[in-house]
């Protein structure tokens, strides 16, 4: 009985310390990234004097709100975010529902020559873009309208969820479906009751990157939009003054643009998964 | 008997129809605010400083016109690039555009993007009667004339103005430099170690040193010391003694005096370290006062002054801005957008633009104007910009010439190797080498 | 036409009255017999759609000279611009090289350190959605703000990174200001910024683990380090060499950081080609030199997408 205690008390001492050594590698790991992060939040909430102010302000200024203020209202942020939000959303929305079936079709039927021509889409420069765009965009009458800037952010979408869903197709054994299949299943049934559902974390990825690189994509927004359609990035810019550079507004619209960022990763998680599970889906 | 009656009636009506009817039919002709009511209007401009107060007047414009715009404000880079986005691609739908002409003139007005305004000037009922052309200041007129063509109505400048900590001056006994040899021996005096730890704490003077964008500063030192841009025959002469004097004085100083990274100093780096007390200094626009000034944004608030900028053996040459309101040469609005320009621009216009202060207006009658006193505040900067502007201002900052960007960044190659200490007289060599190189294919690409 | 003759055919159902249901009955079948063309066309014309004007015209402008002009039309000059970039500007060979060095380092940090963040975090623990959260905000921030805030922060007088260096006695360097460390620098915000997205794309491929191997391999007694080096890695490599293939093309064409922090220099120490062709045409106004490097750009990364889809195609028969 001794010796049994005796252990169960080492294995618990242990498993203490292990956590405990973990939690310190993933502190190291993320706090440079957190620290960066950090930095920009909190020069938001300090007078400029503050910000530039060396040693820096790590902790000890005085707070104020004005910087936070003058993000909100010197310009129409919120028609900026409302913006933001339809072009980024439904831009994803595109991107996953074009390049879904797209990968499912690429990882079953091994079609390495569409996979590499959706890669292609991201060889051109955007230098190359701009103005032939620009033109055909007018001519269609597009220019400072939803629709183009969503096609537009289509261009930077799609690849990723393409070629992300491909993998998550491809580790989804087959049997699955051709269970359905002799069961008198059609393809596109099988494919979206019985496939999809089990990609659904890969889709949180997904859909998540897409609408990272479409909230954060500027240049198409400012060749093709106006000042109906002008984006988020571009109230940051707004701090960028003849005479000086409002370093406390500009830390503060940035703060303020990646809340929503935040919002929707934490949103689609929990549509998709009720907390991510661990470990395969298989077995 | 009779018939000399009819006569007589006859004239006295028709004198009669020419009294009532003639004035209506001159009136017709006439300027009319409200004559393009119902048009709309895309105007962009970039962040300077009257662009608040251009925004808040557009609705009274709208009021006044029946006209509606469209207004979009952005950084200078990203407005260039749109600007550029769409005047290449020939489908433009701007309408009036901010265009600053030492950067901006000679690209625009060959590539036929400008439209040119003389003709609407003189046109009476295009024109508002008492806008007065000839009140705009001679500097401001002919920065926004190219080829004898006017392809812009000044909306204001921005002279540099030479900024310094009065509380260091006094306490180290250094006097207001009045020429580049002053200069350098303050700046060399005033860089200090402070706190005795063997580390600079105040330095002498910064400025920009981030190649293309530090060309305008060293303008100034390039004229003062007689150097130019382009000869008489429009050969450049960027390598001549003078330039690589001017060349040697301004890496030198941000070498030995400046602190360090220069040289990737745009503005905003220059402006916070003033700010935070670490130069002694340095050259900004007039419209920066307020932001040195102001307690949340400058520890240095309270000793700041400032002067006109020194001057070299061939005088005082502070680089001036220029801003001017152009028409877009395919805008299908033309007469619209003249309105605007025109209502922007004018004698009440101009007052409107002055709100925000600090910086000098185009106009000679709105300077000597009771009504802006109050806003012209402090008195003393507002005089010294003027005096800037009048006596030694340099609108000609930038080498006449297409690729001017291009050009810019092979001189600030050789500002920035001046910086680092490299050999000066190599470096102007090699930008003046490669100036006549791209020179001469813009003169063949425009001989076409 | 049966697209494999190995699957049995849909069995017959029942007659249905209605002639609706008939038809979609007709349609589904029609998808399911062209799956592999229909599900991926929609994507395929949008993107070509998309691409073909801006890809034809830059072509075109390649052999031209132009220059923005309204009142200039492009010149038709053959070859000129292309013997030009290759024989008479070494600033392009320059800028190539940068590119490369610029690339390279940075994807190759971001790719070994977002796996091993990636491997350290994929077990529970309290706080772990958190965690993944916060990797995302790096690169949700607006690159071009996020570029100027680091730029305050490598001021060489007035900057945290600086500060940082000095506590745990590291000398103080220009960091932006000089030509060699300007490029380290840069290189570190990439990272930064984008080693995030590795750790996302590697958590995602960790989920889709087989369980059945790690259970043999701990009946067989293997060590943690052997079911990482044996187990976890290859069956990580498809998804590393996606994050590998995007990274990379993205790393090629980056822009917004180097132009803003830099602009190219300081002296086009940290000019990538992308930044060059952007001069070119934005700021030289030289639409038909700036697109011919746009094409040579654009066939740097076509060779690099062949290179890694033939490593990815290897993988598909695992």
């Amino acid at each position: 009985m001794v010796i049994l205690r005796k252990e169960r008390l080492s294995t618990n001492l242990s498993r203490v310390f292990r956590s405990a050594f973990w939690y310190a590698v993933i502190a190291f790991f993320t706090l440079p990234f957190v620290f960066v992060i950090y930095w920009m939040f909190s020069n938001g909430f300090k007078n400029v004097v503050d910000i530039t102010s060396y040693p820096p302000k790590l902790f000890s200024f005085t707070p104020t709100l004005k910087n936070y203020e003058h993000a909100l209202f010197s310009v129409p942020f919120f028609k900026y975010l409302l913006n933001s939000c339809i072009v980024s959303i439904f831009a994803t929305l595109g991107g996953v529902g074009l390049g879904i079936p797209a990968a499912y079709s690429i990882a079953r039927f091994r079609q390495m020559r569409i996979a590499f021509a959706v890669l292609c889409a991201r060889v051109i420069p955007f230098v190359s873009i701009l103005i032939p765009w620009f033109m055909l965009f007018r001519t269609l009458g597009l220019t400072d309208t939803y629709i183009g800037l969503i096609l537009s952010h289509l261009l930077v979408t799609t690849p990723i969820s393409t070629w992300l869903m491909i993998g998550f197709f491809e580790d989804i054994p087959r049997e699955l479906e051709e269970a359905a299949w002799i069961d008198g299943s059609s393809k596109i049934k099988a494919f979206w009751v019985i496939v999809l559902p089990l990609t659904k974390p890969g889709l949180v990825t997904t859909s998540i990157l897409a609408f990272i690189f479409s909230w954060n994509n500027f240049i198409f927004s400012l060749a093709l939009g106006g000042n109906n359609t002008n984006t988020l990035p571009v109230s940051v810019f707004n701090f960028m003054y003849f005479e000086e550079i409002d370093w406390g507004g500009l830390s503060a619209a940035a703060s303020l643009i990646t809340i929503p960022v935040l919002v929707f990763a934490l949103l689609i998680q929990e549509y998709f998964v009720k907390g991510l599970t661990m470990g395969g889906m298989k077995g | 008997m009779k018939s000399k009656r009819v006569v007589i009636v006859l004239t006295i009506v028709g004198l009669f129809m020419a009294t009532t009817l003639l004035p209506n039919a001159i009136a017709a002709d006439t300027f009319n605010w409200k004559k393009c009511e119902g048009t709309k209007l895309r105007f962009v401009m970039h962040k300077i400083p009257p662009s608040k107060a251009v925004l808040e007047t557009l609705p009274k414009f709208e009021e006044k016109t029946g006209i509606k715009v469209d207004a979009e404000i952005l950084p200078e880079s990203q407005f260039r690039q749109k600007v550029l986005i769409q005047f290449a691609s020939g489908k433009s739908d701007i309408d009036v555009y901010l265009t600053m002409p030492a950067n901006d003139a000679v690209k625009y007005y060959t590539s036929g993007w400008y439209e040119p305004l003389g003709n609407y000037l003189n046109d009476p009922s295009k024109t508002e009667p008492g806008y007065d052309y000839e009140d705009f200041a001679k500097s401001a007129r002919e920065g926004c004339t190219i080829d004898n063509t006017i392809i812009g109505m000044p909306c204001g400048f921005s002279p540099a103005i030479f900024y310094y900590r009065k509380d260091l001056f006094e306490k180290y006994n250094v006097a207001i430099p009045q020429t580049f040899d002053d200069l350098e021996a303050a700046a060399k005096k005033l860089t200090l170690d402070t706190d005795g730890d063997g580390k600079i704490d105040i330095y002498g003077w910064s400025n920009r040193g981030k190649g293309r964008v530090a060309t305008s500063v060293f303008s100034m030192f390039l004229f003062g010391y007689g150097g130019r841009f382009l000869d008489d025959d429009g050969n450049p002469v960027i390598n001549s003694p003078e330039a690589v004097q001017a060349l040697d004085l301004y890496g030198r100083l941000l070498r030995l005096y400046g602190p360090p990274g220069s040289t990737n100093f745009n503005f905003y780096e220059v402006y916070s370290l003033f700010q935070q007390g670490k130069v002694a200094m340095c050259t900004a626009g007039a419209s920066t006062h307020k932001v040195f000034v102001d307690p949340e944004k400058s520890k240095i608030w309270d000793t700041v002054d400032y002067a006109i900028m020194p001057g070299g053996p061939n005088g005082r040459h502070s680089f001036v801005v220029v801003w001017g309101f152009s028409v877009y040469s395919g805008s299908k609005n033309k007469d619209a957008a003249w309105l605007l320009v025109q209502y922007l621009t004018d004698k009440s216009g101009m007052k409107t633009l002055l709100k925000d202060g600090g910086v000098t207006v185009a106009r000679s009658s709105t300077w000597k104007d009771p009504d802006i006193a109050p806003i012209t505040k402090p008195k003393k900067l507002f005089d010294l910009s003027l005096e800037t502007v009048e006596k030694h201002g340099n609108p000609y900052w930038n080498p006449p010439a297409i690729s001017v960007t291009e050009l810019r960044d092979a001189l600030g190659a050789a500002i920035v190797a001046s910086i680092l200490g490299e050999d000066v007289k190599k470096a102007a060599d090699k930008a003046q080498a490669e100036w006549v190189r791209i020179l001469k294919e813009e003169r063949a690409e425009m001989k076409k | 036409m049966a697209l494999n003759v190995a699957y049995p055919q849909e069995k017959s159902r029942p007659v249905e009255g209605r002639r609706s249901s008939e038809l979609t009955r007709q349609f589904v079948e029609f998808i399911d017999r062209n799956l592999k063309i229909v599900f991926p066309v929609p994507l395929l014309v949008t993107l070509f759609l998309l691409i073909i004007f801006p890809l034809i015209y830059t072509a075109y402008l390649s052999f031209h000279t132009w220059g923005l002009s309204a009142n200039r039309k492009p010149d038709f000059v053959w070859f000129t611009n292309y013997v030009r970039i290759f024989f008479h500007d070494p600033r392009f060979w320059h800028s190539v090289l940068i590119t490369m060095y610029y690339s390279f380092l940075a994807v190759g940090t971001e790719i070994v350190l977002g796996t091993a963040i990636a491997l350290v975090l994929n077990r529970k623990f309290a706080g772990m959605k958190i965690v993944r959260s916060i990797f995302i905000l790096p690169m949700a921030a607006t690159p071009a703000a996020i570029s100027l805030i680091w730029t305050m922060m490598f001021h060489p007088d007035i900057g945290v990174v600086n500060y940082l260096m000095t506590r745990f006695h590291l000398p103080a360097l220009v960091w932006l200001g000089h030509p060699r460390s300007a490029l380290f620098a840069i290189v570190m915000v990439d990272v930064w910024m984008f080693t995030p997205f590795v750790v996302l794309v590697v958590l995602a491929g960790l989920h889709a683990l087989p369980r059945e191997p790690y259970e043999a391999a701990m009946v067989d007694g293997a060590s943690p380090g052997q079911t990482l080096w044996y187990l976890t890695l290859p069956f990580l490599k498809p998804t590393i060499i996606v994050a590998l293939i995007f990274r990379l093309v993205q790393a090629l064409k980056t822009f917004d950081i180097i132009f803003i922090m830099t602009e190219g220099g300081p002296a086009n120490a940290t000019e990538t080609l992308n930044l060059y062709t952007f001069k070119r045409m934005f700021m030289y106004y030289k639409g038909g030199y700036s697109s011919a490097l746009a094409l040579i750009l654009l066939s740097v990364v076509l060779v690099v997408n062949i290179i890694l889809i033939r490593l990815r195609k290897r993988e598909w028969s695992y």
